[in-house]
């Protein structure tokens, strides 16, 4: 009985580690695959892998994903900092301050996660052209800020809100303003909270996708937009395309892998707790 | 006296918010408009789109699509991610390997995610491949009609389970161990256990599960762009596709945006709904 019991709970652990990581390892295995064995009609486990692809799409002239990876870093550390200067002391105050109409515009924050992104996306495109920020990393910085600041602003107030009032009830008692107890008190608290809060939020942005097809080009265009490239001409480049994916994901994977438990403080306890 | 100071800590993150709420007023009364891209001559002509988006039957039909794709991504999604939480939420040496492996597709960049699949749902695919040692037929995952949308739904799963797991996870381990342990006193199985004591104590996190995973497949749109682009026979064209073809592949601006404003509006009445059952009988129970 304790012996079937046990095999169950093995199987099931494979079956469900199987389905979440098969994938991966299929398009990493492709990515190391020479094109007869990627089109080869019985699917290949076994190959003599080549370097290929990565080097062609590091090398090849007009195609290359380095520019593209830049575009990425450029755009989401931008996005990433502005988010930080700004969410910061915004979620502090809306966590610890008693503000007037402050539920709501925490509320009105939050919100924007639930937001059909092309309600802003198709009013931006015409703006963009006006303004000349088509095609622009401060154009896309800009409108990454409803990818970053919400979730942001939602996983600060969690930490923040864990800090017990009497810390700041003996420092307000000996005059300290409100900005040196969010300087110097409660944000030094909760640093654990925001470097997760901003690699989860970097992570967000790059994992983004509909901003940069419509908002981006030639000179701007990320990682995520450019890996469907290899998929949309007339003949699919598929190593290629696999490579590109590894690294397209790789940044994603290790970066949240180890600050996972934090996105769940976010998004649970932030919105349990009142 | 601290009043005017508090104002300035949210002061930069209300700019922000404000140029994200100027481009989302334009949309508006753009959707009030006749504005097409290719002739910029802007008249005001009421809620003749808002009328015309009712009427067509191209928007019902969308929406139709989108819902169903969302309710078969939510139920597989609760069933599964029941079942893996209760898995993940067993303590053994080796678990929390085990739940990172378990978590990472949700952090793999959603559009390729869905290029993986696309290769592996291929007619002559590793999918089909592996599953014929099960006996099973060739299916052809994205290009028959009747399929397609069950596929983008699975991918979608594929996706976001993680996500679904994670959240019932931190569920089940916040719960009391109480009840549990006085439902064993008095010898209830477990299968009454998990429907009398489990489910109902996890339920404000299953409406957690709901509101967001409704409201983000409500809005899909890389996963089917980056496989079907919405076909084949238009059986996987979601709203946002639609829309978004709308707007920028026909020009019709105007149109496309009161579209995307029905849409918010259903989101926006529906995560009301949604959330006055979590902060109210969640909060309590």
């Amino acid at each position: 009985m304790m012996w079937t019991k046990r095999l169950i709970l093995i199987f099931l652990y494979s079956i469900v580690l199987l389905f979440a990581l098969f994938p991966i390892y299929w398009i990493i295995l492709m990515s190391f695959k020479t094109p007869a064995d990627v089109i080869s009609h019985v699917p290949k486990f076994f190959f003599r892998p080549t370097f290929q692809n990565y080097r062609d799409i590091f090398t090849s002239t007009g195609f290359s994903i380095i520019k593209n990876l830049e575009n990425s870093i450029i755009i989401c550390s931008g996005a990433v900092v502005i988010t930080l200067l700004a969410g910061l002391p915004a979620s502090f105050a809306l966590s610890r301050l008693r503000i007037k109409h402050g539920e709501s515009l925490a509320f009105t924050i939050l919100s924007f996660r639930f937001a059909p992104e092309l309600a802003v996306i198709l009013p931006l495109y015409v703006l963009f052209r006006k303004l000349n920020l088509y095609d622009t990393y401060v154009g896309l910085i800009w409108v990454y800020q409803l990818v970053t600041l919400p979730m942001f602003v939602w996983m600060m107030m969690s930490h923040y809100i864990e800090i017990p009032p009497e810390v700041e009830e003996s420092a307000l008692l000996d005059g300290a303003s409100w900005w040196k107890i969010f300087w110097k008190i409660d944000t030094p608290m909760v640093m654990g909270g925001v470097a997760a809060s901003t690699i989860l939020s970097f992570v967000f942005a790059w994992n983004n996708f509909m901003f940069g097809l419509i908002l981006s080009g030639e000179k701007t265009q990320p990682a995520t937009v450019a890996a469907l490239g290899f998929m949309s001409y007339e003949e699919v480049h598929w190593g290629k395309m696999a490579a590109a994916s590894v690294l397209g994901m790789l940044p994603s994977i290790v970066l949240s892998s180890f600050f996972l438990r934090y996105l769940v403080k976010g998004l649970t306890m932030g919105a349990v707790k009142d | 006296m601290y009043r005017k100071g508090k104002w300035i800590f949210v002061l930069p993150a209300f700019m922000i918010l404000a140029m994200i709420l100027y481009p989302f007023g334009v949309g508006v009364y753009y959707s009030f408009t006749n504005y097409r891209l290719i002739f910029p001559v802007i008249r005001f002509i009421g809620f003749r789109n808002y009328i015309d988006a009712i009427l067509s039957q191209d928007f019902w039909y969308s929406l139709k699509i989108t819902v169903f794709f969302t309710a078969m991504s939510l139920a597989i999604e609760l069933m599964a991610g029941i079942g893996i939480a209760h898995l993940l939420s067993r303590k053994f040496k080796g678990i929390g390997i085990i739940r990172l492996l378990v978590f990472t597709p949700m952090m793999i960049p959603p559009v390729i995610s869905s290029m993986i699949w696309k290769t592996m749902m291929a007619p002559d695919g590793v999918l089909n491949y592996l599953l014929s040692f099960l006996g099973a037929p060739k299916i052809q995952w994205l290009s028959s009609s009747d399929i397609a949308l069950f596929s983008v739904a699975l991918i979608n799963v594929w996706i976001y389970l993680p996500f679904t797991t994670l959240i019932l996870l931190s569920g089940l381990e916040s719960l009391p161990q109480e009840p549990f342990e006085a439902a064993k006193v008095d010898g209830a199985n477990s299968m009454q256990i998990f429907s009398y004591i489990t489910l109902p104590l996890l339920k404000p996190f299953i409406i957690l599960v709901i509101l967001f995973r409704t409201i983000d497949s409500m809005k899909t749109f890389d996963i089917i762009f980056s496989t079907t682009k919405g076909g084949p026979i238009d059986s996987t064209r979601v709203l946002q596709l639609a829309i978004y073809e709308e707007g920028l592949k026909w020009n019709n601006m105007g149109y496309a945006l009161s579209e995307i404003m029905l849409l918010w509006l259903m989101i926006y009445l529906f995560s009301q709904v949604a959330f006055k059952s979590f902060f109210g009988k969640g909060a309590s129970s």
